[in-house]
């Protein structure tokens, strides 16, 4: 199933998926320190998220529950940027993230490490 | 002055206002619009009005006096004479032009459900939206944006951040505003981030959400006004076009061209998702490039002339005609009077005469009325009491009336018994009604209406028991508004 989330709410989502299940008013705490929302919307905010089925929640405590995975997000936007952008080839998408200037050493070891397990 | 009335002549202002921007948008300077739009607004939301006889109104009630004596000769009689009726003080009840004067009106019911409405409207949008905006995540790690704010110290803290569901940069937020830039600006452009983020800052500075506001309430309170919302329309791209004024003056006129394409960028993205609406933007966008791109620097005629404009303009239209009372001014003008009341006329009579005006020219050098009963047959010059004339006189009267009284009661003996038989006499209760009565009319004067003091050139007593041919009559000028006060 994809679910299309916008960046306030993968900013609530990413709270859940760095520190697991935690209540509502955590979460709210949280992001008011991190980014200044205030807990209306932050409320607002994880009842869309449930609505979209990336929250569940639980009780007591209005305790909230990451129902889709990080890597599943991931995974859609990257698709979706392949086929948007690199006409549906992946391997575009990697010729375009070698390129990149700002790319360190390391991190272009850890690629060519990559290409080499797959081979 | 009701609400239609403030409509009706901030209309006229918007009209003129409308007719110079077309003439000279791009000539004069695009402050000088706010100015004159500010004028409109004060008009429209500010129900008073400055007399003066260089008024629009005067000029009109020129013409329609000249219209009005014309054809006021030929046309025949409706009215005869004034129809008059003994009526006892005591029995004498209050008399109105209409039943309702107190409560609401059907046509006021309209007006105040279809502001409702609007104001609704505005609301539920600006809340939705504000949540939107809310919702915004700060900018991390941008060295520009942080600098470009430190620069920029201001006694409101305005923030800088971004979201993903607006298209184009905007500000919200009048007593900590924020500029929220869209999620896909290109960070690593500075140039354009700064001409972006300088004209936010001049919407900030100028407190230009506040002004929409402004506007927005203008138009619920006038919602069936198709003038206002035309004003709403222009004032808010004349914003936008003095805000570009004002940040093409900071970089200097070599920014002119790199600005305009920043625009167009902008509106480019922002059209092919909302491509209902790209027509009516298309025209306001094009609009501001044209602005910008012939922005030079105003001349010497360009700004004396945005001067005249904005000092003339508002005294020829801002102002209502100078009349009522008004001695220095020489030009009689013409009006209707409607009867309120007259003593020892009865109510139905009264009523009958109300749905027949008189006509009335006006003269302001003496002071006095000409009135017609008879659309323009015959005339007969009218003067009327001052409140403080009226009020002295009342006292008087008061003393006069309690001597009376103490007289009779000191025949009778007893307090408050009237005498029977043919002779009339006068006792407290009668006294008090009469008094009363008299100060009805005392108030009267004091909220604009016209009570008779001499009718040519004859004194008119103005006690209620008269029954001489000259009797004492209150009239209200027709549309004027007079509202009784009891």
């Amino acid at each position: 199933m994809e679910i299309k989330l916008f960046d306030s709410e993968l900013k609530v989502m990413d709270v859940l998926w760095k520190e697991g299940d935690m209540a509502a008013k955590r979460i709210s705490d949280i992001l008011k320190e991190r980014v200044g929302w205030n807990m209306n919307t932050t409320y607002t905010l994880i009842k869309r998220c449930i609505a979209k089925g990336a929250i569940e929640r639980r009780e007591p405590n209005f305790m909230c529950h990451a129902l889709i995975l990080k890597e599943q997000v991931q995974e859609q936007e990257t698709t979706e940027l392949i086929n948007k952008v690199f006409d549906g080839s992946a391997d575009l998408l990697f010729a375009s993230l070698l390129n990149r200037k700002s790319l360190s050493t390391e991190e272009i070891e850890r690629l060519k490490q990559i290409v080499n397990n797959l081979k | 002055m009701d609400i239609f009335q403030m409509s009706l002549s901030a209309s006229v202002l918007i009209v003129a206002v409308v007719f110079i921007r077309a003439l000279a948008l791009h000539k004069l300077p695009k402050k000088m619009f706010l100015v004159l739009w500010g004028i409109v607004i004060c008009r429209l939301l500010i129900p008073f009005s400055i007399p003066s006889r260089f008024s629009f109104y005067t000029g009109i009630d020129i013409v329609k006096r000249m219209f009005a004596e014309r054809t006021a000769v030929s046309s025949p009689a409706e009215m005869t004479s004034i129809p008059k009726m003994m009526s006892m003080p005591g029995t004498a009840e209050p008399i109105g032009i209409g039943a309702s004067a107190a409560s609401i009106s059907p046509i006021e019911i309209v007006w105040l459900v279809g502001m409702c409405a609007c104001a609704l409207f505005f609301i539920v949008a600006y809340i939705k939206c504000r949540r939107e905006f809310k919702m915004s995540l700060p900018i991390e790690n941008d060295d520009f944006i942080t600098r470009w704010l430190q620069e920029r110290p201001m006694w409101r803290t305005v923030q800088i951040r971004q979201s993903d569901k607006i298209k184009a940069p905007l500000t919200y937020g009048v007593s900590r505003p924020v500029i929220l830039l869209p999620k896909k600006t290109d960070w690593t452009d500075e140039v354009r981030l700064r001409v972006i983020l300088t004209h936010e800052f001049v919407h900030i500075r100028r407190f230009d959400t506040l002004t929409k506001l402004v506007l927005a309430a203008a138009v619920c309170v006038h919602w069936f006004n198709p003038f206002v919302w035309v004003m709403y329309v222009l004032a808010n791209r004349d914003i936008e076009l003095s805000c570009d004024e004002t940040v093409v003056r900071t970089f200097g006129e070599t920014i002119k061209s790199a600005y305009a394409l920043t625009l167009i960028g902008l509106e480019e993205r922002k059209n092919r998702l909302t491509p209902l609406c790209s027509n009516f933007s298309q025209n306001a966008i094009e609009e501001r490039i044209v602005s910008i791109m012939k922005m030079k620097k105003t001349s010497l005629i360009g700004m004396i002339l945005a001067l005249a404009l904005v000092i003339g303009l508002p005294a020829v239209f801002a102002t209502s005609a100078n009349t009522a009372g008004q001695a220095d001014d020489q030009e009689p003008s013409v009006r209707r009077l409607v009867l309120l009341r007259g003593a020892n006329i009865d109510t139905q009579t009264v009523r009958a005469m109300t749905n027949h005006p008189v006509m009335s020219i006006f003269d302001q050098a003496t002071g006095k009325d000409r009135i017609s009963w008879d659309e323009g047959k015959t005339w007969t010059t009218v003067g009327w009491y001052s409140y403080d004339e009226y009020k002295t006189w009342l006292e008087q009267e008061k003393e006069k009336l309690q001597a009376v009284v103490d007289y009779e009661q000191s025949l009778t003996g007893e307090k408050g018994r009237t005498v029977s038989g043919d002779r009339f006499v006068w006792n407290q209760g009668l006294m008090d009604e009469v008094v009363r009565q008299e100060e009805r009319v005392l108030r009267d004067i004091k909220n604009g209406a016209l009570v008779t003091k001499s009718i040519d050139g004859r004194d008119v007593d103005a006690s209620m028991l008269d029954d001489d041919d000259d009797v004492m009559m209150t009239f209200a000028i027709e549309n004027s508004g007079f509202k009784r006060t009891w």
